[in-house]
């Protein structure tokens, strides 16, 4: 059996184990010379090693050497020196490597700028940049907007310029680089890094990867991003070779291939790969030809495991690592050495380089619990100086903490227990689905774990009702088998139905050949195709039915109304199309407009246009036009029902069966009284998308409430307590399941609070709890004095009648000693007596708002509370009949419960 | 009193609770149908109330959910939702009927579960008895002046504070789930079939159905072309509101759809 690399022991020296999500790389001393120092000296130590090799030409260290002294000189010459911006443009060749060293050896500042960018660009980034001379080339020298005074082809440098060594005075915290990112506002911004940046850059990735002399490395980045460093300067600085690769070479597979043959090591970003692993698995027959690459580093992106496990294939003798970092950092901030001997089923980015620190933090700024998803922020000898001229971009994503300077990364990540760091996405990718926030990035992280997809964004759309839908872009992996069409996407759905909160789910598939890359060979978002009417139908079952009768084409004109489409078949179901409970509200009012007929939400949510119709007649008092043709679809799983307990008198339901002991199974305490009929539809929900998950659930009634024997008012709280942890007991018991997480809802949340002790919970989640059982109980009488004066008007006559004893408050009868000791109850105090992880969920509405929450959970530090923007009414009279509606309650939930404690 | 669960029904998928006489042997069964998306413990514990109330009278009776609501499964079948309940309530008599030897069932249940009771009844000539709290209503002669009454009295009561009605903000709330009666010449057709066959009829009225139903004689007006004869009951509970919050109200309902009951009970037990 395959097992995961999570589930296995760590393959590095293990750090302890982490109860929070704060992790330091080793401390280590400064890491010697400068790198252009270092290079100095490799150039005296092997002075005819090829130093670097473009195509046929080459150049040994001494000649590199000598030419870029002389590149020093001349600049120094002019003047330009420590502090002054140089601007490297050059197309791939030797001189990149000399442009590169002689900069840094006159001490000024390296700047690449690439030579394809459009002119507009280039002239507003040399604006940006007030460059004190332009390194080029002499076909390129011409085309530079910039005053030629400033060019400097290094074709003509002079050939009577000295070749010794500079000497020039340089300092660490002089700057050495600027490299353009580009920003959120479409704007480039300047990342600034300065020579201990630099040396800590090149010095950590030569150290951890072990590059030597007898290393080839390819340079397969453009040079005007910051991970080129990587390679052009971790070759040069040991003594390896550099190869110079163009960038026709690099994007045409076939000859990537072959010059993966001759390398030892090489780093790409992940869509460069894919390319490249595809082409390389259906051209070779085996992979003998890549045997002495040593390692193969990818990044600079989600790396998707299964490209990580490829790597692992083609590359036998290779060690593979992810690297996590961004030009703020200089790249290297963690490193993830993939495992040979486990399957790798997540996005680990890995633990910090030496000398990094890095941290998960809230919003408040707090570090975060080991397991709970949080901004990424890395301080240490790598974070730069900040950004070219942006003072206040720098003071925003350069921040203080700990009396130390961290870079927000503005991944947004969480950390296991042993350290390992894992991306769930990006904080700026985040949007709204009707009110509810979603991660991109989360969504797209389960996108690509479906089955045959091989690469997946998702992006929000506003469709022509101005509502936003997410749409999945998938393309599928043509060699993983399967059908094709409707069917594979719909399994596509499926996976994210199972894996998701629903209103996560994209609404929209479209399935595309491949995925736009930007110049940086990632995805362009901008590019992705707006969904079309194919796209939409592609859930669609079987083949179009066009509507016949008056009222179908009525039905379908609403249904293409409310979901901006063109064509709706008879076999279409409001939701299968996008449609969710807001868009049936109108669509029953529409339908009531048009055709005089009042549909239920249950009827849309289940039955097909055809059904619908169907119905419309018979209310209309019209026969049918079509037969009756009963539409299959998939049952649902049902739970189990039985009376457990001290005299068998609980009445429990349990959702799935656990057969693995490692799989955490998840008792439900549900609310007292008229609130759990209320909630029972949601929990039962909940229960089945659980067990869905591998997670059983136990839902079940107090005794004297729901269908337990007993009544109400023979139950004290003690009473109740006891039931608790006969229903956890009972869970164990029948799943077999070591590891129990619990919810609480409401009253049942308080009651599990201080039952809490004795459960040995792995986590806890609170569903708006009863805080304080003296509000509670007057939140209880002063509804049901509101509702009895509604209906006085009843019983005018029969006033003593109508007035009920003190302890029965809305339909249920408490026993005095109950409601005395709920008074006494509170929930603060009783939080702090576990060290369990608790997760509270407060929606708006409740008696217990966020703030309060927030309050009521001071000090806590293993308490986080999630907000969720919708009102279940549990302290609204007009609400007091109401079940509550799935109103992505469950969805909380299960996010709740899915991130690892 | 005995209760223990059950499932039923095709795929097993129908859950219940089956309440028996903890002494004797049963011989009249009730079902009772579930109403809305209510779980089959009924409003305020209504229906567990019942079904106890019932034990104690030596009735049988199963409470089940109806499917997709509490814990019984949808019908996967895709017929529409009237048709699916149909076949549900008669998973619950045959399930009922083959558990104890029963000289007849019952069906009861509120609102929408009084008319899908009331539609099963047609459909299954087993069932002898039908008890309906608040099913439809259709107005008529002496609703109105009666009604203006009614409000008139209310908003005395208002003026003086005793009766604040519960605003509803917006107009109303939006429901996605809303009821439809059942249309009159459909009650009709099914009343005379069920009266010709000789079934026991009981109709309970709270002040939930006013808007349509405000005095006892109302129903034999309503079908001014049936001879109810012997066979239907009328009780109008006009203090009661629709889904019986206090424990006072829903002890009067169950007794009084209890002793009917109990005497129909003993009817069947002494032939």
């Amino acid at each position: 059996m395959t097992q995961s690399f999570e589930e296995s022991t760590s393959p590095l020296e293990a750090p302890g184990r982490f109860t929070e999500s704060a992790c330091d790389g080793r401390v280590r001393p400064a890491l010697g010379p400068l790198p252009h120092e270092q290079f100095e000296r490799r150039a005296l130590v092997a002075p005819e090693a090829t130093a670097v090799r473009f195509r046929d030409l080459s150049l040994s260290y001494a000649e590199l050497n000598r030419r870029a002294n002389r590149v020093a000189h001349e600049l120094s010459a002019r003047g330009v020196g420590r502090g002054a911006r140089v601007v490297v443009c050059v197309e791939p060749a030797l001189d990149v490597a000399v442009a590169l060293l002689g900069v840094l050896k006159a001490g000024a500042v390296y700047v690449p700028l690439d030579p394809t960018y459009p002119e507009a660009r280039m002239r507003a980034m040399l604006d940006d940049i007030e460059p004190r001379a332009v390194l080029t080339q002499e076909k390129l020298a011409r085309k530079l907007p910039v005053s030629p005074a400033l060019v400097l082809p290094l074709e003509y440098l002079s050939q009577a310029l000295p070749v010794e060594n500079p000497r020039l005075p340089v300092a660490p915290s002089d700057t050495a680089y600027v490299f353009y990112t580009s920003g959120t506002t479409g704007q480039p911004k300047g990342v600034m890094g300065s020579y201990a940046n630099l040396r800590h850059y090149v010095g950590v990735a030569v150290e951890h990867y072990d590059i030597d002399e007898r290393d080839v490395m390819p340079a397969i980045a453009r040079f005007s991003f910051s991970i080129s460093l990587f390679e052009l300067m971790s070759p040069l600085v040991t003594g390896a070779t550099l190869l110079v690769l163009d960038r026709e070479h690099v994007l045409d597979a076939a000859r990537m291939a072959r010059s993966l043959s001759e390398v030892t090591i090489f780093h790409a970003g992940p869509s460069l790969l894919r390319g490249l692993v595809a082409h390389i698995r259906e051209k070779y027959a085996d992979f003998e030809a890549f045997s002495r690459v040593r390692h193969a580093s990818s990044g600079g992106d989600t790396v998707p495991p299964e490209l990580l496990e490829a790597l692992k294939e083609i590359f036998a003798n290779a060690e593979i690592f992810v690297i996590y970092g961004s030009s703020e950092i200089s790249c290297m901030g963690c490193t993830f050495p993939v495992p040979r001997w486990r399957r790798v089923t997540r996005t680990f980015v890995g633990r910090p380089f030496d000398n990094v620190s890095v941290r998960v933090l809230d919003a408040e700024g707090s570090v975060v619990p080991a397991g709970v998803v949080g901004e990424v922020h890395f301080a240490g000898e790598g974070v730069t100086q900040g950004y070219l001229k942006r003072p206040e971009l720098t003071a925003e994503r350069y921040v203080e903490l700990e009396g130390r300077r961290f870079y927000r990364m503005g991944d947004r990540g969480r950390m296991s227990r042993d350290g390992w760091l894992e991306l769930v996405g990006r904080t700026d990718f985040q949007t709204k689905i009707r009110g509810m926030r979603v991660e991109l990035g989360e969504v797209e992280y389960e996108l690509r774990r479906a089955p045959g997809v091989r690469e997946g964004v998702v992006a929000a759309r506003s469709a022509t009702d101005g509502e936003k839908r997410l749409v999945a872009y998938v393309v599928f992996d043509e060699r993983a088998a399967g059908d094709a069409g409707p069917s594979r996407m719909g399994a596509v759905r499926a996976h994210l139905a199972a894996k998701l909160p629903d209103y996560m789910v994209p609404a929209v598939y479209v399935e595309l050949e491949r995925l736009p890359l930007n110049e940086n060979s990632k995805v362009d978002r901008r590019a992705l195709p707006e969904p079309n009417e194919a796209d939409l139908r592609a859930l669609a079952r079987g083949s179009l039915r066009d509507a016949e009768s008056e009222t179908e084409r009525a039905l379908a004109a609403s249904f293409r109304e409310l979901l901006g489409l063109k064509q709706v078949s008879l076999d279409d179901n409001f939701f299968d199309l996008g449609g969710h409970s807001l868009l049936a509200l109108r669509l029953t009012a529409d339908v009531e407009r048009k055709l005089g007929v009042e549909l239920d939400g249950m009827e849309v949510l289940r039955e097909p246009l055809e059904v619908l119709a169907r119905i419309c007649d018979e209310r209309q008092g019209r026969p049918s036009l079509r037969p009756t043709a009963p539409v299959t679809r998939r049952p649902l799983e049902r739970p189990e029902i039985f009376h457990f307990g001290p005299e068998q008198s609980l009445y429990g339901v349990l959702h799935g069966r656990a057969l693995d002991q490692s799989e955490t199974a998840v008792l439900v305490a549900g609310p007292v009284g008229h609130e759990s009929a209320r909630a029972r539809f949601v929990l039962n929900k909940l229960g089945r998308e659980l067990a869905r998950e591998g997670k059983p659930t136990l839902l079940f009634d107090y005794y004297g409430c729901g269908d337990s024997l007993g009544s109400s008012a023979d139950a004290d709280l003690e009473r109740w307590r006891a039931d608790i942890r006969a229903a956890c007991a009972e869970l164990r018991r029948r799943t077999g399941a070591r590891r129990v997480a619990a919810l609480g809802v409401r009253l049942g949340a308080l009651l599990l609070c201080d039952a809490l002790p004795e459960l040995d919970l792995t986590r806890l989640l609170l569903w708006d709890p009863v805080h304080d059982g003296v509000k509670h109980h007057r939140s209880l009488a002063r509804m049901q004095r509101a509702y009895l004066k509604s209906v006085a008007h009843l019983r005018f006559f029969r006033l003593r009648a109508a007035k009920p004893p003190p302890n029965e408050l809305l339909g249920t009868t408490f026993a005095p000693a109950a409601l005395a000791e709920l008074e006494s109850l509170s929930l603060a105090p009783l939080l702090g007596r576990s060290s369990v992880d608790i997760r509270w969920l407060a929606t708006s509405g409740a008696d217990c708002d966020a703030a309060l929450a927030s309050n009521v959970g001071a000090g806590i530090a293993h308490l986080s509370v999630e907000c969720l923007d919708v009102a279940c009414g549990w302290c609204d009279v007009r609400a007091l009949e109401d079940t509550i509606p799935d109103v992505g309650v469950t969805s909380a939930l299960r996010s709740m419960l899915r991130e690892p404690a | 009193m005995n209760e223990r669960t059950t499932r039923f029904g095709p795929e097993q998928r129908l859950a219940g609770i089956l309440t028996e006489p903890s002494s004797g042997t049963a011989r009249h069964g009730c079902v009772l149908v579930s109403a809305g998306l209510m779980p089959k413990a009924g409003p305020y514990r209504l229906y567990t109330e019942l079904a106890r109330r019932l034990a104690h009278e030596g009735i049988v009776s199963l409470r089940f959910d109806l499917g997709g609501i509490g814990e019984s499964t949808p019908d996967a079948s895709g017929l529409p939702l009237r048709k699916r309940t149909e076949s549900e309530v008669r998973a619950a008599i045959d399930h009922v009927s083959a558990e104890f030897r029963l000289d007849g069932v019952t069906l009861a249940g509120l609102c929408s579960g009084a008319e899908d009771s009331l539609r099963s009844a047609d459909l299954d000539e087993r069932v002898s008895g039908v008890v309906m709290i608040d099913p439809f209503a259709y107005r008529a002669p002496g609703w109105f002046w009666r009604h203006a009454l009614h409000r008139a009295g209310r908003r005395t009561l208002r003026a003086f504070g005793i009766h604040a009605p519960i605003t509803q903000p917006g107009g109303g709330r939006s429901r996605v789930v809303k009821y439809h009666y059942m249309e009159q010449p459909e009650a009709a057709g099914i009343l005379a079939r069920l009266i010709e066959r000789g079934t026991r009829l009981h109709f309970v009225y709270t002040a939930g159905v006013r808007e349509s139903f405000n005095h006892p004689s109302e129903l034999a007006a309503a079908f001014p072309g049936l001879d109810f004869r012997d066979r239907v009951r009328v009780d109008f509970l006009p203090h009661l509101d629709h889904t019986q919050l206090l424990a006072a109200d829903r002890s009067t309902l169950v007794e009084t759809i209890a002793r009917p009951l109990r005497a129909a009970s003993a009817t069947f037990s002494a032939a």
